[in-house]
């Protein structure tokens, strides 16, 4: 047989290569396809202080607060807001760019003094609101 | 002969180096992850349309192997497995994608948007990056076969699409088309078009081929404009497909935005006239 009749036919190697690529293609394909049908839910943002995360120094409490999206569909531009309890205080607000459907991000923010929200060690401190104030659709 | 002990293992890991070489700027580029976690999936899927046409596109431009290749399915499935690779072990390589760190289904996309300029990476690569040495008349382009108007119109796209990708996914475009003032837009326009026929007309990158002179674009000024206006049509693609603008967005907007994209995708698409349909 020639070379050249011999390089027309793809190789082993070819074939071992376009049946791991067409198991790839196959899967992301699939994958994307059967996503793309299942309408999904819309994002619902859950937002939750993790006291065991949180610290305090030089009189500043650093809260550790998760922000989940327990829906399917993605969300942008996540607003999250610290609130005292009751009136006065200063509200902090902090903003997540994007949250895809089931993931976690975990963000801090820095409140004046010790808080109750998480509880602090002593039981003194502020009560602190940890609120999701809204997002946009992506 | 081919010159080479290994072709079809050349031609593979030459189309894995290609995927890194055409796409490592995007794989490294934080709106393409951006467009992976928020867009839907099938949107993404809808991406996959005009991504296989123009995979298609360069290994029939090109040629995949030596000799008469009766396998254009398998090479494209090779090119589009190979960018799904190479984007799935640079991702988890700079961690980017790994268990906990992001759910299954955004990862899943985040990799299937990366592997997208992968394949249009490798695809190049293995046509256009073969060694000198091997004799091209061994092997297939069947692109030849169509008219030289044809073959223009589609080096236009396939250069285009591939300067424009390195653009198009990043807030750059957008912020630079409003902060531009409206004198802006027809000088992009006129710098555009000179660039575009300085590249193929003037800069003697490579020989045209026998013929180019013949047909509707056989004149240097036609080539050119219909050249520049499938790179601005291209570039709307990309504004759409990026979500940049949309069918709400005012229509003056949406051209301007496509002229400052334009300007990129003229020049890839120069590049492609003069390179790829050599």
């Amino acid at each position: 047989m020639s070379a050249r009749a011999n390089a027309e036919k793809p190789s082993g190697l070819s074939r071992l290569t376009a049946a791991i690529s067409g198991a790839l293609v196959a899967a992301l394909i699939g994958y994307l396809a059967i996503h793309a049908v299942q309408a999904g839910d819309p994002p619902a943002i859950v937002a939750e202080a993790i006291p065991e995360a949180s610290w305090t120094r030089d009189g500043v409490t650093y809260l550790a607060i998760d922000v989940r999206n327990e829906g399917d569909q993605s969300a942008r531009d996540v607003q999250v807001q610290v609130e005292p309890e009751g009136d006065g205080g200063e509200v902090r607000q902090t903003l997540i760019d994007f949250l895809a459907g089931g993931e976690t991000s975990r963000i801090y923010v820095a409140v004046p003094g010790p808080v109750r929200e998480p509880p602090a060690p002593n039981g003194g401190g502020r009560e602190l609101r940890v609120l999701v104030v809204g997002f946009k659709e992506s | 002969m081919s010159g080479t002990r290994y072709p079809d293992r050349d031609c593979v890991l030459r189309a894995f180096a290609g995927a890194l070489l055409g796409a490592l700027p995007l794989l490294y580029t934080m709106e393409m992850w951006w467009h992976g976690r928020t867009f839907s999936d099938g949107w993404i899927l809808a991406l996959y349309v005009p991504t296989v046409g123009v995979v298609l596109l360069c290994l029939l431009f090109g040629g995949f192997r030596l000799g008469v290749s009766g396998h254009l399915g398998i090479d494209l499935l090779i090119t589009l497995g190979i960018g799904i690779f190479a984007s799935v072990v640079t991702l988890l390589v700079v961690g980017q994608i790994a268990p906990g760190f992001l759910p299954l289904s955004a990862a899943v996309r985040m990799v299937a948007i990366e592997a997208i300029p992968c394949a249009i990476g490798a695809a190049l690569a293995v046509t256009q990056l073969r060694p000198r040495r091997l004799n091209n008349n061994h092997i297939d382009r069947r692109i030849v076969r169509l008219p030289q108007d044809a073959q223009k119109m589609l080096a236009t796209i396939v250069g285009g699409v591939f300067f424009a990708f390195n653009i198009a996914p990043t807030e750059e475009v957008w912020m630079m088309t409003i902060e531009a003032e409206p004198y802006h837009f027809p000088l992009i326009v006129l710098f555009s078009v000179a660039v575009s026929y300085g590249i193929v007309f003037l800069a003697d990158f490579a020989e045209r081929p026998e013929g180019f002179d013949q047909g509707a674009l056989g004149t240097p000024l036609a080539e050119t404009f219909v050249s520049y206006l499938i790179s601005l049509v291209v570039s709307l693609g990309f504004l759409y497909a990026f979500r940049h603008v949309s069918l709400s967005t005012p229509l003056h907007v949406q051209v301007e935005a496509a002229v400052m994209l334009g300007y990129v995708t003229t020049i890839g698409g120069s590049a492609g006239r003069v390179l790829i349909a050599e």
